[in-house]
């Protein structure tokens, strides 16, 4: 059996321009980067932009990257972190429904024994979150960095991160103990 | 060994939300690729034919089209021509039975 090559691998290729192994990275993180997108800008339209501008920079700076330093998935997030900083919040903040219905619907819940109405109010409620507690919340939790990846990415302290954390989680426990 | 982490229900709600996340739309994906600097007219080409899955349809259908469209214009035709040429053809069939001979007939 033939293994897939590693994002090492095929970043390497796309430092020399090979776009198929370009197209590849691109279809093996997409889905990722797409969530993180829809959790920070909350806008289907807007994270659509930000995921493109997110991959036009890594083909880009694909010979800035070293494995060595972050793995390509953390690397990614970082790039439309500061996309995001630099260009979305510009735009006037849109509550997009379309993003809380593609958030809630488009999942797989079939696969889940979790209650949907929970997992809408959840969703909801980080939606509701500040920005920084919002962001550190998805890549801890959903997206499924570590607190030192998630540092790396919105370019904080490990403490910084870690305060963050336990502020987005306090908020929450409170939302749903009220209930 | 499950801890006490394990057992903290908002950890578990995350854990389900985190099963239940959504994917990235189709044409997303296609519309990175083709929107890449250096992209060829061929490249973009395909990658736009290849987006939705309609486009190949309307594309075959197109020759289609155009025949049909000339067709139609090439099966109109001009009435005084034709009128001229049974004309002719009537002068032509005169002419021919004035050749033959009565005991032919």
């Amino acid at each position: 059996m033939v293994s897939e090559p590693s994002d090492e691998t095929l970043m390497a290729r796309v430092s020399d321009g090979d776009k198929d192994a370009f197209g590849v990275l691109v279809h093996r993180h997409i889905d990722a980067l797409y969530r993180y997108a829809l959790r920070l800008t909350m806008s289907v339209n807007h994270a659509e932009d930000l995921v493109q501008e997110t991959w036009l920079a890594a083909w880009q700076n694909a010979k800035r990257y070293r494995a060595d330093k972050a793995g390509l998935p953390t690397w990614l997030h970082r790039i439309l972190h500061n996309k995001f900083i630099d260009g979305t919040r510009k735009r006037q903040p849109l509550y997009d429904q379309q993003a809380v219905d593609v958030l809630v619907n488009d999942g797989m819940l079939a696969q889940t024994q979790s209650d949907p109405e929970l997992l809408s109010r959840l969703n909801a409620m980080i939606s509701a979150l500040p920005e920084q507690q919002r962001a550190a919340l998805t890549l801890a939790h959903l997206q499924g960095f570590s607190n030192k990846q998630v540092a790396h990415i919105l370019g904080l302290s490990v403490r910084a991160t870690e305060s963050l954390l336990a502020r987005a989680r306090r908020t929450l426990r409170e939302q749903l103990s009220d209930g | 060994m499950k801890t006490e982490k394990d057992h903290d229900p908002l950890n578990q709600h995350l854990d389900g939300l985190r099963r239940v996340q959504p994917l990235a739309p189709p044409h997303l994906a296609s519309r990175i690729l083709a929107n890449l600097p250096g992209a060829t007219v061929q490249e973009r080409a395909i990658l736009w034919l290849t987006d939705k899955l309609w486009r190949p349809a309307v594309a075959a259908a197109v020759p289609l089209m155009l025949g049909f469209v000339a067709g139609m214009f090439s099966s109109n035709p001009n009435v005084e021509e034709i009128t001229d040429w049974y004309a002719a053809q009537d002068l032509v069939y005169a002419a021919s039975i004035e050749e033959y001979d009565y005991d032919e007939l």
